[in-house]
């Protein structure tokens, strides 16, 4: 009877008061360990749901993942046919170039004065560097450059995967350990015009061209698959190649199939309750 | 409550045996101060307010017989004021009170000393010990007012009466007029030459140490008439309080904090005076003994000098462009660099050093410093050595500011474009760092940059540390020459002295110990310690490392601040005897001539 009546009460009291608001600055007539109905309604009924992970999906970031490798792989075949086999790059560049322009000008109608600031700002940059860059690491050892590159491609990739994953932020630092790295293996080369074409090439390939076009359309993807492949086999051996392509087989093929089996099987279904009851991270100056 | 008394020991240790009575003063809030013993069948006078009979002995009797129960007796040695004797509860202090701050600037223990439970608890002390300090003044104000019961007779002094005749006549008035005519037109030059080196635009007493050695004599210069006055004005308060003593009750008021308030001025004044006359003295011994090794010392500071600022920076230069301990650094920013420098050393080697450090021009120097030395102070002659110093080595600070410019836009680039390697930018407003999504172009740019950057990092840093080692040595020895001329400007040689001869005229608080076996206390002067007198070098020190020689330091370093040389910063504390300001002469003119003995003062000498 008792606790009915204070039940009452505390109810006719809640009617008048204001409804709670989940925000802290807000001086409100509710104890510091109120505990909001809706709240423990929401947990209640909360139902687990679990995630039906699209199988396609899965392997469409895999592929793309994969691409993206492939693409980072033409950094090393530029620098391979520069550094290792001598080759004058002036006509590759000067194709990769002009097929990069006739690209973005047959993309961007229309806008050719807009790109054609950064292209000017490029050039004259690349320009006014590549004689400075020659020079940087002639003391360094070769050796530390390629353990300093192997690093950055590690990291790149890390950078790239978690710049796949959601967060738009990490795309500025992905393309920056993508720069740096040309940078550093540029400095390894002999003549300014090798280090100009070289950097060229580099930002072209895996900069520009990959905000073109769609890195795993079907005749991009041959092309990337084609030229990477035969290099490894030239330059190593058939047997390297029958690796990589092993490895990049399962990496396509078996690991998305693997990927989901795991997500649908073996993980938890965890109640996604933080998205609203989460505490938000105040912006502290 | 126990109520004490203050005996004079000299009183106390008098015999008597037909009984007496000893005669008290007590002013408000202060305890009873015995002033005199009068013997018992004498005394027979009534005793007004002020004072009292503190205490009777018997015929025969050893002990004294109070009124009240609990008396605790307090001897003292009665100071002499004519000697400059005082009892003081807090240590005098040697430098100008507005300066004393710098010290002792603890927020919350002012607030502890500001509060007034504190405040009162010593108020009763406070009172007795500056009715101690005036003894004389009351045992004179008291036989004046009882000559019954004087036992003392008054010294008559010849010399004195003659003395005062001299006062009066015009010869000595004409004498203090023209003097003081010659001493405003000292202090006006004084004031504009202090004022033309202070100049805002070219603050000269700030780039050569001869310079603020001048400014620092005219300022002293400048202050002399103030702190005369200062003295002075409180020896006519003095004069004042003496005709007043007749009664001892309008003498309370002038008393309350009397001596201490001057007394530090006299010090301060005479502790100038002193340095003057010793730095002269240090000057014709140290002048003196260069004019003589002059031939020696000539060839001597030519090879030291030839060897410091000159082979020892073009051996240094030459091995960094060399690949230092191995390290391999950027050949070409490497060659640059090196060449760069020794173009400059080479410059300076021969426009400055051989020219001024030649055997001929430097026997011309040393005769100039040693007749400086001789004629106005030792202090001028090092001042001269520390401004040639900063002259030859003109090329170490050039050498440092190069570097330090490099090394610290390179840091900041850096600083920026890492934000940017990270796709972040530096928001001004909010003070932070935020994303930021880059244009392409941006980002290439700034990762172009970026990279050569971070290579010749090693490079410049190698540079940066060398020349800032060679900086700061060179700062160091500036330092050193400049303790020395502070040392002999500001050396507290007159208290030290004081504290030697009569401590007593040095009070730096009050102790009270048991004597007698524990029947009576020994009120005893501490005598000012010596960490106080150098209090101010210690600050100076302690500046100084902080500064020059300390993780602060190296962390400016490394961030690529400049370190210079500020005069005006480390020497403010050494000025603390000194005014921030010199005091212009004519507002003080008229208090000055008011000091003249004139009309007025020989017609109240007569009366």
């Amino acid at each position: 009877m008792d606790e009915q009546d204070v039940a009452r009460q505390s109810s006719q009291a809640n009617r008048s008061r204001k409804p709670w608001e989940r925000l802290l600055w807000l001086k409100q007539e509710y104890p510091d360990n109120y505990t909001d109905p809706n709240f423990v309604r929401f947990m209640t009924t909360f139902p687990l749901t679990q995630y039906n992970y699209d199988y396609e999906v899965i392997r469409q970031d895999f592929m793309n993942f994969y691409f993206i490798i492939l693409n980072k792989c033409f950094v090393f075949i530029t620098f391979g046919y520069v550094y290792d086999y001598e080759y004058d790059p002036v006509p590759l560049c000067a194709a990769v170039t002009f097929f990069t322009a006739a690209w973005s000008i047959y993309q961007m109608r229309g806008q050719v004065l807009q790109s054609l600031k950064p292209c000017v700002i490029i050039t004259f940059t690349l320009l006014t560097i590549s004689p400075v860059l020659k020079s940087l690491s002639k003391s360094t050892s070769s050796d530390s450059i390629w353990t300093i590159s192997f690093w950055l491609t590690l990291y790149y990739l890390f950078t790239v995967f978690k710049s796949m994953a959601g967060t738009n932020r990490s795309r500025n630092l992905s393309t920056n350990v993508l720069l740096m790295n040309v940078t550093l293996l540029s400095s390894r080369l002999a003549t300014t015009t090798q280090v100009f074409c070289f950097l060229l090439l580099c930002i072209q390939i895996n900069v520009i061209l990959p905000r073109l076009v769609n890195l795993s359309s079907f005749a991009i993807s041959l092309v990337s698959n084609v030229v990477v492949y035969s290099y490894i086999s030239v330059t190593l051996n058939m047997p390297a190649t029958i690796v990589f392509g092993v490895f990049s087989l399962l990496f396509i093929g078996v690991l998305p199939r693997l990927f989901w089996y795991w997500e649908t099987y073996y993980k938890c279904p965890t109640p996604e309750v933080l998205s609203f009851w989460d505490a938000s991270v105040p912006i502290l100056d | 409550m126990v109520s004490y008394v203050y005996w004079p020991e000299h009183l106390y240790s008098r015999p008597d045996e037909d009984g007496a009575i000893a005669i008290g003063i007590s002013l408000e809030g202060s305890d009873i101060m015995v002033l005199d013993t009068v013997p018992r069948n004498g005394a027979q006078t009534a005793l007004e307010h002020p004072y009292c009979e503190a205490a009777v002995s018997e015929a025969g009797g050893t002990e004294w017989q109070f009124g009240e129960k609990d008396v605790a007796i307090t001897r003292f040695d009665a100071p002499r004021l004519d000697l400059m004797q005082f009892f003081a509860l807090e240590p005098i202090s040697l430098t100008l009170p507005e300066k004393q701050n710098h010290t002792s600037d603890v927020g919350n223990m002012r607030k502890l000393y500001e509060y007034s439970r504190y405040f009162h608890t010593d108020s009763k002390l406070r009172q007795s010990v500056s009715l101690i300090n005036l003894y004389y003044s009351h045992l004179s104000a008291f036989h004046t007012k009882y000559p019954q019961l004087t036992t003392a007779e008054q010294q008559y002094r010849p010399w004195r009466s003659i003395f005062a005749w001299y006062k009066q006549t015009t010869f000595n008035r004409l004498i203090c007029w023209t003097f003081l005519h010659i001493i405003v037109m000292l202090c006006t030059v004084a004031y504009s030459v202090s004022a033309v080196l202070n100049w805002r635009y070219l603050p000269l007493a700030n780039v050569s140490a001869t310079a603020r050695q001048i400014d620092l004599r005219c300022r002293q210069l400048c202050y002399f008439p103030v702190q005369y006055l200062m003295i002075n004005k409180n020896k006519l308060v003095r004069k004042k309080m003496r005709r007043f003593s007749n009664h001892a009750q309008p003498a309370k008021g002038a008393t309350r904090d009397f001596p201490c308030k001057f007394y530090p001025d006299y010090i301060r004044f005479y502790n100038t005076i002193w340095l003057m006359i010793n730095d002269l003295s240090f000057g014709l011994i140290i002048g003196s003994v260069i004019s003589d090794k002059s031939g020696a010392l000539c060839p001597l500071i030519n090879r030291a000098v030839t060897y410091c600022l000159n082979d020892l920076l073009k051996s240094v230069t030459t091995r960094l462009a060399n690949n230092p301990f191995g390290i391999k650094l950027n050949d070409e920013l490497t060659r640059f660099l090196s060449d760069l420098f020794l173009w400059i050393i080479e410059f300076a080697n021969f426009y400055v050093i051989t020219p001024f450090t030649s055997e001929q021009s430097l026997s011309k120097l040393l005769k100039v410093v040693s007749k400086t030395m001789i004629l106005i102070g030792a202090s001028f002659g090092f001042s001269l050595l520390a401004d040639f110093f900063t002259l030859i080595s003109l090329h170490i600070y050039c050498f440092y500011h190069i570097i330090n410019k490099l090394y610290s836009w390179q840091l900041n680039a850096m600083m920026s474009l890492f934000y940017l390697f990270r796709g972040k930018k530096r928001n001004k407003l909010r003070h932070r760092v935020d994303f930021h999504s880059f244009d392409l172009d941006q980002l290439l740019m700034g990762m172009l940059i970026f990279v050569p950057l971070v290579y010749l990092t090693p490079t410049v840093l190698a540079f940066y540390i060398s020349y800032t080692v060679l900086r700061l040595f060179a700062i160091y020895f500036e330092i050193g020459l400049n303790y020395v001329i502070a040392l002999i400007n500001h050396f507290p040689l007159f208290a030290l002295l004081l504290r030697i001869k009569d401590p007593k005229r040095l009070p730096g608080g009050v102790s009270l110990t048991t004597a007698d076996q524990g029947n009576s206390f020994k009120l005893k002067n501490n005598p000012l310690q010596f960490g106080m007198m150098f209090s101010l070098y210690t600050v100076l020190l302690g500046q100084i490392g902080e500064q020059y020689c300390s993780l602060g330091t190296l962390k400016k370093i490394l961030g690529g601040r400049p370190i210079s040389l500020n005069r005006n910063r480390l020497y403010c504390v050494l000025y603390s005897s000194l005014p921030v300001e010199p005091m212009m002469i004519h507002c003080i003119y008229e208090e000055l001539l008011e000091t003249l003995p004139n009309e007025h003062a020989k017609h109240e000498a007569e009366t």
